[in-house]
């Protein structure tokens, strides 16, 4: 069967999905200088949100002192950046499934380092309203709790959030608009409640940027009847304001 | 570790392949082969991808293989091979299977036939081999026949710049042709049974197309959909091939798009799951390309829709350039020869072009911001725009023109064509529905549809200075301007995308001084071996010579081939726009032939003819063109002297008596007069004259012999002396040219008759003269003068 690889690798030679260039024997998806250019979030970080932070002077971020949040704790395994960003984006947008596999995998890293995630027992991801789940063909979020799910052996329950309403994308519109905009899009699923009443849940998604998306379904699973919820994303945006602190304080 | 393993593959083995091209030199071969393979090597040392030494190893074994292959595909065959009947003069018997889909047009069907055995009165030898075969009687594919009738072999280029019919056959793997006398068929069918489903439909859609159909739009669509290209009017190709958008002719990887898309998603449909989606599509699609016959772009297309397909499945991004290159790959074993035909070239340049260039002009002319006009305008713009640069000079190496217009043309007429197509296909679908009303509808849409397009193709012909003739460019000039224009395009994508000027950047600047040296060169070379070219052209029974010295001159207009003079072509070739001065040696039908045409295409400095009044169509035409481009013409008498030509017939003033032979023009050319350096070479026109032929001669090198070599008074041959006679003569049933004649001719030198020995050039020079037939072989200097475009 060795012969038949080779041979397909000649043919269709397997590429890095962001660089384009020729993946070598060991490597699968990304290729190892694409995967070393990946920025991982390292303390400090906001408590709250897992946005990388200036210093180690304070423990939570500016928005985040701001505005509380439902969920007890959200890590991010990089900034909305670079490589990631490309991951995403393939992922979401151009029907590249495998790339969960990548970023799975990061995340899978992330939450088996930090102590808080001990006690999860269920993992649910975000849904996806019915009629983009089945223009994409999947739900991005699902792909990563699989991921999840098979590295860490915690069951997932795909179905166990609903999204009742179509709302529009969360990409393009000011923070100001996007609590509007899930505001009730998420119900519980009756069906499943009886799987995760009293239970602590990791709620997965893949952008963290204002955290609207992720408190919404944080409050209809609080409702639902979890005990706690914590959160796991791919990738934090907004945190360039963090980072002018950064090169001002350097100054 | 290459993106493209296959792309190095194809290069090698093609550099293999176009050494076995030009084996009939075998040294000259090898070593034409160690050095494009070191040229290949250096760049591949110079570019990012280095390869060791293990890879260097592996390209020259690939290329080796590829001079091996070439070698005994082409040149080598069986004993019993059919091609070595065609000398028997007499009727055989051959039997044998249909082994293509027959081309079926008004009252003749075409058809590949791969010979069985060959009968005899007493016993039956196996063969091989393949025949082309023209019958006027139906067959289907998959019949066993027992054909009787003569072999014959196909006649090759007869004229310079021609097109060559015999080594497009060879390409094929075609070497004898057949017009059988009768025909019997046999029981049973011998056919594959995927082309025989293919033949089916495609008669299907071909009875569908004349059904509801029909007429110009019918052929176009017959054109566009099965890949029927010989119902399309001649002129109607023309102009296709004027706007630069005869690709849409030519069933292409557009239509297996079109086609590969629109099966997936009616396959979508029944919710089938993607493998069974894709064994579905890709049946489909060998099916279709079996319909076309193989052609070379649907091949590619075909081949290369199933492994993007496969690639899909199996979740791998993929490098199209290597998808491409294995398309090569596989068409190149399946026959070396494809490598040197028109379309594969045209194919895969177009196709290389999009996918290579695309990229890296889109990053250059990109519109940030307006997302509308930047894929509405600008990708389509830069898809047409890559794939013409990929295209636009080989086809003008072929097609003599640059179609400047198809740039916009194709922005409107690719959409149009898809849009036909799909209708088209859609219309054969409906109709097995059998729904009267629907099929009405479909019909009159993909009606409306067809008609449109064809009139946008010819408003676009239309349009002025839409294309030029720029003569065909040699292949050195090709050469240097790919590698201009892709390392052109890498040197300015590296520096936006890097900021800095890489390899490409060195390559292309070395290949610009390399071209400036080039055109230095051939320029001197020019000026300091001025040269005076006749060139007496094969165009049957009839006359046509062409005269360059700095200045055309051209006597007499030939025949007609394939709807252009023989004449007009051979100028196109050359890339002459204007003729300064035509003689018509006599208003018979033979002298004028193609004159019009040329009159009403080209620019004429002026026209020189005897005074002979005569009625026939052709003259008058000829006439009133003269009348209505204003061209400045001239009745020529004896005495009368215009440049380097002397006239010596007519007498002149009107005689009634005179035979319109006797007052033909008899011309005498000095190459002297034209430049003192030259050697002393004097050519005879003889016309048509009849008697007292030895009133109007002086001696004379090169004699063209009158009135095809027909039987004249040889006493004037003794004044003559013509150590070179021309006839210019097709095949006729009068006998011409008389043996006796020729026996005359041949006491003073060497006669050429260009039936048999096709075209003849003499070339008059500082202090030597050649002769060329087209059917002698060139010699490597005339090869190599052609080949870097001197002359």
């Amino acid at each position: 069967m060795n012969l038949l690889r080779d041979l397909t690798d000649l043919i269709i030679p397997p590429l890095c999905r962001v660089c384009k260039r020729r993946l070598k024997n060991d490597e699968k998806i990304l290729c190892n200088d694409c995967y070393s250019r990946i920025r991982l979030i390292t303390p400090p970080y906001c408590e709250r949100c897992g946005r990388p932070l200036p210093n180690l002077d304070i423990n939570v971020c500016n928005t985040c002192i701001v505005e509380k949040h439902p969920f007890s704790y959200v890590r991010a395994v990089s900034p909305y950046e670079g490589i990631i960003e490309s991951l995403i984006i393939l992922l979401k947008y151009n029907g590249k499934r495998q790339t969960s596999k990548i970023l799975g995998g990061l995340m899978s890293k992330v939450v088996k380092m930090e102590e808080t995630y001990r006690n999860c027992e269920l993992i649910v991801p975000v849904p996806l309203h019915t009629t983009r789940k089945r223009e994409r063909g999947y739900n991005q979020a699902e792909l990563l709790g699989n991921e999840l799910s098979s590295e860490l052996n915690i069951p997932i329950i795909p179905d166990a959030l609903i999204r009742t309403r179509a709302t529009p994308s969360q990409t393009k519109l000011p923070t100001e608009h996007r609590k509007k905009n899930v505001l009730g899009a998420f119900s519980i699923n009756k069906r499943r409640q009886e799987l995760f009443r009293g239970k602590t849940v990791l709620l997965v998604d893949d952008v963290f940027t204002t955290g609207a998306t992720l408190n919404e379904c944080t409050k209809t699973l609080i409702k639902g009847k979890t005990t706690d919820v914590l959160g796991i994303v791919c990738a934090v945006a907004g945190w360039e304001l963090y980072k002018r602190q950064e090169t001002e304080n350097n100054e | 570790m290459t993106r493209t393993p296959f792309l190095y593959l194809v290069i090698s083995f093609s550099t293999g392949l176009v050494c076995g091209y030009f084996t009939n030199r075998l040294l000259f071969a090898i070593s034409l082969l160690l050095l494009l393979l070191l040229i290949f090597i250096a760049v591949l040392l110079l570019s990012e991808t280095r390869p060791d030494y293990k890879d260097i190893i592996c390209i020259v074994l690939i290329s080796c293989f590829g001079f091996f292959y070439y070698e005994g595909r082409t040149r080598i065959f069986p004993e019993e091979h059919i091609r070595y009947f065609t000398h028997i003069k007499g009727d055989l018997s051959i039997l044998g299977d249909v082994i293509s889909i027959p081309d079926k047009r008004e009252d003749r069907t075409f058809f590949r036939f791969e010979v069985r055995s060959v009968m005899n009165s007493t016993d039956t030898i196996p063969m091989c081999g393949k025949v082309r075969v023209t019958l006027e009687d139906d067959v289907e594919y998959g019949n066993r026949l027992i054909l009787y009738g003569t072999l014959n072999s196909p006649p090759s280029s007869s004229n310079p710049g021609g097109f060559d019919y015999g080594r497009w056959l060879n390409r094929q793997d075609i070497y004898v042709l057949m017009s059988p006398d009768s025909l019997v068929r046999l029981e049973g069918k011998y056919g594959k049974n995927l082309i025989i489903i293919a033949a089916r439909i495609r008669t299907y859609i071909e009875k569908v197309i004349d059904n509801y159909v029909g007429g110009k739009q019918g052929a176009f669509l017959k054109g566009i959909i099965i890949g029927k290209r010989g119902g399309i009017p001649g002129d109607v190709q023309e102009v296709f091939r004027n706007t630069g958008v005869v690709h849409v002719l030519a069933v292409s990887g557009l239509h297996v798009g079109i086609i590969a898309f629109l099966l997936t998603l009616i396959i979508r449909l029944f919710r089938a799951p993607n493998i069974i989606n894709i064994i579905i599509t890709s049946t489909l699609l060998i099916i279709y390309a079996l319909m076309i016959d193989l052609r070379p772009s649907v091949v590619r297309a075909t081949i290369m829709c199933i492994l993007l397909m496969i690639s899909f499945l199996i979740r791998r991004d993929t490098d199209t350039l290597n998808t491409l290159s294995v398309a090569a790959f596989i068409i190149l074993l399946w026959n070396p020869q494809s490598l040197f035909d028109v379309s594969f070239q045209l194919s895969f340049g177009a196709t290389a072009g999009i996918i290579y260039l695309y990229p890296k002009v889109y990053e250059i002319i990109r519109v940030r911001g307006n997302k509308f006009i930047d894929n509405v305008v600008i990708k389509p713009f830069t898809i047409s725009l890559s794939a013409q640069a990929g295209t636009t000079l080989l086809a003008a190496h072929y097609f003599y023109r640059l179609p400047i217009i198809s740039l916009v043309a194709n922005l409107l007429v690719i959409p149009l064509t898809g849009i036909c197509i799909v209708t088209g296909l859609l219309l054969s679908f409906v109709n097995l529905l059998g729904i009267g009303i629907l099929n009405k509808i479909f019909a009159s849409s993909v009606y409306g549809f067809t008609t449109l397009t064809l009139n946008v193709v010819n408003m676009f012909g239309r349009v002025p200075n839409g294309h030029f003739w720029i003569g065909s460019p040699s292949p050195l000039f090709l050469i240097l301007y790919f590698i201009i224009l892709i390392s052109g395009f890498n040197a300015i994508h590296n520096f936006i995308k890097w900021g800095f000027l890489g390899v490409s950047f060195r390559v292309l600047v070395y290949t610009i001084f390399i071209s400036l040296a080039v055109v230095l060169t051939t320029g001197l070379y020019r000026v300091y071996n001025p040269e005076i070219r006749l060139t007496f052209l094969d165009v049957g029974k009839g006359n046509a010579t062409l005269i360059e010295m700095g200045e055309t001159v051209l006597i007499d207009g030939g025949s007609y081939h394939r709807g252009v003079p023989t004449a007009a072509e051979l100028l196109r070739n050359k890339g002459i726009r204007e003729i300064s001065l035509i003689f018509l040696t006599s208003p018979l039908s033979y002298d004028i032939g193609g004159l019009s045409y040329i009159l009403e295409n080209f620019k004429v400095g002026c026209v020189a003819l005897p005074f002979i009044p005569y009625g026939s169509y052709g003259y008058k035409k000829f006439l009133r063109n003269i009348k209505k481009k204003k061209i400045p013409f001239r009745f020529v008498r004896e005495g009368d002297r215009i440049a380097a030509f002397s006239i010596m017939n007519p007498k002149g003033g009107v005689e009634t008596n005179t035979k319109i032979k006797d007052a033909s023009l008899v011309l005498n050319f000095n190459a002297k007069e034209i430049n003192q350096d030259m050697e002393d070479i004097k050519t005879l026109f003889l016309g048509h004259v009849e008697n007292n032929i030895h009133e109007m001669v002086e001696e004379s090198d090169i004699l063209k012999a009158p009135y095809f070599g027909g039987n004249r008074n040889p006493s004037f041959l003794e004044i003559v002396k013509p150590e070179v006679t021309v006839i210019s003569v097709g095949s006729n049933r009068w006998g011409l040219p008389s043996e006796e004649m020729i026996e005359e001719y041949e006491r003073y030198g060497r006669v050429i008759r260009t039936d048999r020995q096709g075209a003849c050039v003499v070339r008059i020079g500082k202090g030597r003269m050649t002769i060329h037939t087209m059917f002698e072989e060139e010699s490597p200097r005339e090869r190599i003068l052609r080949w870097t475009g001197v002359r």
